[in-house]
């Protein structure tokens, strides 16, 4: 069972964006989620694998100046919770 | 390890799916993945959420929402009219934009593929596996043909998966009730609000007042639009 321990949005040029953290039995699953503006949503569902994973996402978002914040906020919470558990 | 569709049926969330449908393709020699299911809202393409489940390197799946390939991929070109997988050369390309697509996932692991569709229902929601591996199309694909029938099985299993999936966390985000659903339920098969108390056996004003409960719950300002809610989320299923 999974449980959503995050989510964050921002507003970037009448789209909006945003990260959704979730917590399993196993480790962590990131949703980004994009609501463009002719209402078709984009949702992509990540493993967080390992920090290096985790990191190529972040680095290549469209919207990464945007998200700064938010990435540096998930990054915060999974590497607290599992530290030494990852890669 | 040996896959058993029981397990998929039984795993509680994206991290157990995509493990196991990792360990699941192995054999076949695909190195990625990526399953992504369409699902339309109002039955309009104009409402439509992709959901992507992503079993390749990130930083693709990025590069194909930040082009908006989606729009014009050839691959879920081909999955909305067809049925049955289709080899990556093999796939019909029309524009010179869906070539270039191409060559970019060739350089992002998907050189060889493999595109499996799967059609759910009436509603238009469709999922389409996509099966990858860096090596050349002539050694990888002809190995991905000989697992036509159980990459066939896996995308459908998977569309339900994702679709039943959708629908726990909408009933549980909403807070629908068991008695909301079974109201709503009535409500699609045609029963009016008095036909729905004489069935509950309660009072008109009791089924009025569980209607304005459900619409608040679903964010809704009528009851037809609650019963549309929750045919898109395949509530009733």
């Amino acid at each position: 069972m999974k449980s959503l321990i995050y989510e964050r949005t921002v507003d970037v040029d009448s789209e909006r964006v945003g990260v959704k953290l979730y917590r399993t039995d196993r480790g962590f699953i990131a949703e980004r989620i994009l609501v463009q503006r002719d209402n078709i949503t984009l949702v992509q569902v990540l493993p967080v694998a390992s920090r290096d994973n985790f990191d190529e996402f972040a680095r290549a978002d469209p919207h990464h100046l945007a998200m700064v914040t938010i990435y540096l906020e998930i990054r915060n919470i999974i590497w607290k919770s599992c530290r030494g558990e990852m890669a | 390890m040996d896959f058993r569709f029981d397990d998929l049926l039984n795993a509680t969330d994206e991290l157990e799916v995509i493990q196991l449908v990792r360990d699941a393709i192995r054999p076949w020699g695909a190195e990625w993945f990526v399953f992504v299911s369409l699902h339309p809202m109002d039955h309009s393409e104009s409402r439509m959420t992709y959901r992507f489940l992503i079993g390749c390197r990130p930083e693709w799946c990025q590069l194909y929402n930040a082009n908006r390939w989606y729009m014009t991929d050839p691959c879920l070109d081909y999955a909305r009219s067809n049925t049955a997988p289709v080899l990556g050369s093999d796939l019909p390309i029309h524009t010179v934009g869906q070539r270039r697509m191409l060559e970019v996932a060739a350089e992002n692991g998907f050189r060889s593929a493999y595109i499996v569709p799967a059609h759910a229902s009436e509603k238009g929601r469709i999922g389409v596996l996509y099966l990858a591996s860096s090596v050349e199309p002539e050694v990888g694909e002809p190995m991905f043909r000989e697992g036509r029938a159980f990459f066939r099985a896996l995308s459908l299993e998977l569309l339900d998966w994702s679709s039943q999936s959708l629908r726990k966390e909408v009933i549980q985000t909403s807070g629908l009730t068991d008695e909301d659903v079974r109201v709503l339920g009535l409500m699609k098969s045609g029963f009016t609000a008095v036909a729905i108390a004489d069935e509950l056996h309660v009072s008109p004003s009791t089924v009025y007042r569980q209607f304005q409960r459900i619409n608040e719950k679903v964010g809704v300002s009528h009851i037809t639009a609650a019963v549309r809610f929750a045919e898109e989320h395949d509530i009733f299923t």
